[in-house]
Order: structure tokens, then sequence, then C-alpha cells
């Protein structure tokens, strides 16, 4: 089954071609000596793409769009988890990059990612999209995350309800 | 002997290496306070309660303001304007490491001491109320009076407030070389 561009579900495995640019050769083998509780088990790689587990889980988007679930407390708390993915990746640059390069995931959009509420765990879907340089853009990935979160919850507020003497 | 400085009207710098900050805590008059001012008795009872690392120690407070101890250092801004200080990447992930630790203390605060929906945060992370201890990688917030509670928080602004600048500078460093 097609998921979306250039990613397959087969059989409960997901088969994903890399991005353009991906840094898969130097992140792939690294993700693999961690037992990361963060991504799906990658089970297969090649220079084409990869292939994981697939997750039964709508992303957030996903599960936004279907019932408008998020909230500030939410909020908080996939940040709260974000957080510790930073930090566990800074452990990781630490321990095997070369000094002053260091390790970040570039693309948390929401439909990249998986929320657990009941275990306050957040998965990250593209597994391909990590990052490596000199300078993290620390501000931009936290807009990228937190204010596409924060919209969603508050043009909900905002929009709602709308006076009737607007459109009658 | 006490000493105020023309560029901090608002404080009062003691001997004893103690600091007041002239804030109305209790509203008065028919106007209401700045908001943040209504929850200060409220929030300072529960930072008092949690012997938390990351502000100055609170010595007492009042209707007219609120004394804490010195902390010596200087701020994050003054290192960068006085200073001209570029933060190393390694350093701004660290200072985020620490941040990210007290936004995780003031949630369970939260959730501990404040009715179901309401939040404790700091509403003016900027860098000059910030000192960074590089030895101990602890991040100090200055301006206590700006811990507030709400249903709703800004958290990318106050992240952009904050880091926004040690982003910048550094990416222009790098840029240039």
């Amino acid at each position: 089954m097609k998921l979306k561009d250039s990613v397959y579900e087969i059989d409960g495995e997901v088969w994903k071609k890399h991005s353009l640019n991906s840094k898969y050769k130097i992140t792939f083998p690294i993700f693999e000596k961690y037992e990361l509780d963060f991504l799906p088990k990658l089970l297969e790689w090649n220079n084409e793409g990869y292939v994981y587990e697939y997750i039964d889980k709508p992303t957030i988007m996903q599960a936004n769009t279907e019932s408008c679930i998020i909230n500030q407390k939410m909020i908080l708390e996939i940040k709260m988890a974000m957080d510790d993915i930073w930090k566990k990746l800074y452990q990781i640059s630490i321990e095997n990059l070369e000094e002053g390069y260091y390790l970040w995931y570039n693309d948390p959009h929401l439909d990249n990612l998986i929320w657990f509420d009941d275990s306050k765990k957040l998965i990250l879907l593209d597994i391909d999209c990590f990052e490596i340089g000199r300078c993290v853009p620390i501000s931009f990935m936290n807009n990228f995350l937190i204010q596409n979160l924060e919209m969603q919850f508050t043009m909900r507020k905002l929009c709602e309800p709308l006076p009737t003497k607007l459109w009658q | 002997m006490a000493i105020e400085l023309k560029r901090h009207k608002k404080l009062i710098y003691y001997d004893d290496g103690t600091i007041f900050k002239q804030v109305k805590i209790k509203p008065e008059g028919p106007w209401p306070p700045h908001e943040n001012y209504q929850h200060l008795n409220q929030i300072f009872s529960i930072l008092e309660q949690d012997d938390v690392n990351f502000i100055p120690k609170i010595v007492n407070w009042g209707d007219d303001g609120f004394t804490y101890e010195y902390v010596h250092g200087i701020t994050i801004m003054d290192e960068l304007e006085l200073k001209k200080r570029v933060y190393s990447q390694k350093e701004i992930l660290e200072i985020k490491i620490a941040w990210d630790n007290i936004w995780k203390k003031l949630y369970q605060m939260s959730i501990d001491n404040l009715p179901d929906g309401d939040f404790l945060w700091h509403d003016d992370p900027h860098l000059s109320n910030m000192i960074w201890k590089n030895d101990t990688k602890e991040l100090i917030l200055l301006d206590i009076n700006s811990f507030c509670i709400s249903k709703y928080i800004p958290i990318c602004y106050c992240y952009n407030k904050m880091f926004g600048i040690l982003d910048e500078l550094l990416r222009k460093q790098v840029m240039m070389e």
C-alpha cells in the first residue's frame, strides 16, 4: 500500500526511498549502535532506501485532523519528549562525531511524528532526515515543530465560534 | 548600606549581598496590576517548596516587592554586548539542555501544585535576564517576577526570544569564515 510518495507499506514493514542529500550512510550505522526508542525499528537499508517496522498509529497531523486532539498540556509534553531526543542526539554527537559537529532531526513536521499519549513517547518517522553540521538551527527547528502545534491549537480556539452575522 | 542605581531604578543593592526588587504584589487602586503580579504570592510559595537551583535564592517577599540573594556572574547578553563573545554550538546546545530541564521542572511543579490546565512558566527569557555557568552547566533566571501562571504558553515566542540571537550570531560567524 502506498502511504505517500516513495513510501510503501508491505506486510507490516515500510519501505522508503532516501531523501535527497540524506546523511544515512553516516547516521544509520550510528543508530544501529544504540537502542533508540524514538525511532521505528530499522530492518534493512541500501543505497536506494530503507525498511522499518510499520507503526499502526496515525501521525499527530492525521490524529488532529480527525479529532482535534492537540491541547496545551499535550504541546508541553510533546515538547519535553522532543527535548529528551535533542539531549540524546547531543550525547550521540559527542560520542560519535568529530568535535564541533552535531546531529539533529531536520524534519519535525507533524506528519512525520507519532505521539503515544499514554507512555508520553514521541516517534520520529523519517529516519533519513537527520542532519549533521557545525551550526544547528535550534530556533528554526523549534518553530517548525512547536509553532505548528501551537497554530493547530490556537487557531481552533481563535476561530470558533464564528459570529453568525459574518456569513448570514 | 543600600545602593540604588539609576540603571535599575527598581533595584536596591544591600551590603549583605541581597537585592530588593520593587514590584506591586497586591493589586492597588481601581486599575488591575500587571497580570503576572497577581500570581506572585502563589508563585513564590511554589518556588519556595521545591529547592530549585535555577533562580536566585528568594530571602523574603511582601506587598511592595521581594528580596533575593545576589548571583555572581554576568548575564549572557552582557557577554555578547560587552565582551563581544560568540557562544559556540556546544555551549548553545548545553544552554538549551539546561533551559529544557527548567521547562520540565516547571511543568512538574504545575502538575503538582496548580489546578488542571494551569501552567507555570517564565514570561521573559531575554538573554539579559539569565546567567550561564559553564563550569557547572547551570542556567540562572534572574527576573523572578517574570514567572507567571496561565492556561496558554507562547512556547515559540519564548524560545525565539532566547535562541534567536544565539543562533544567529553563531551562524553569522560560521558564514563569514
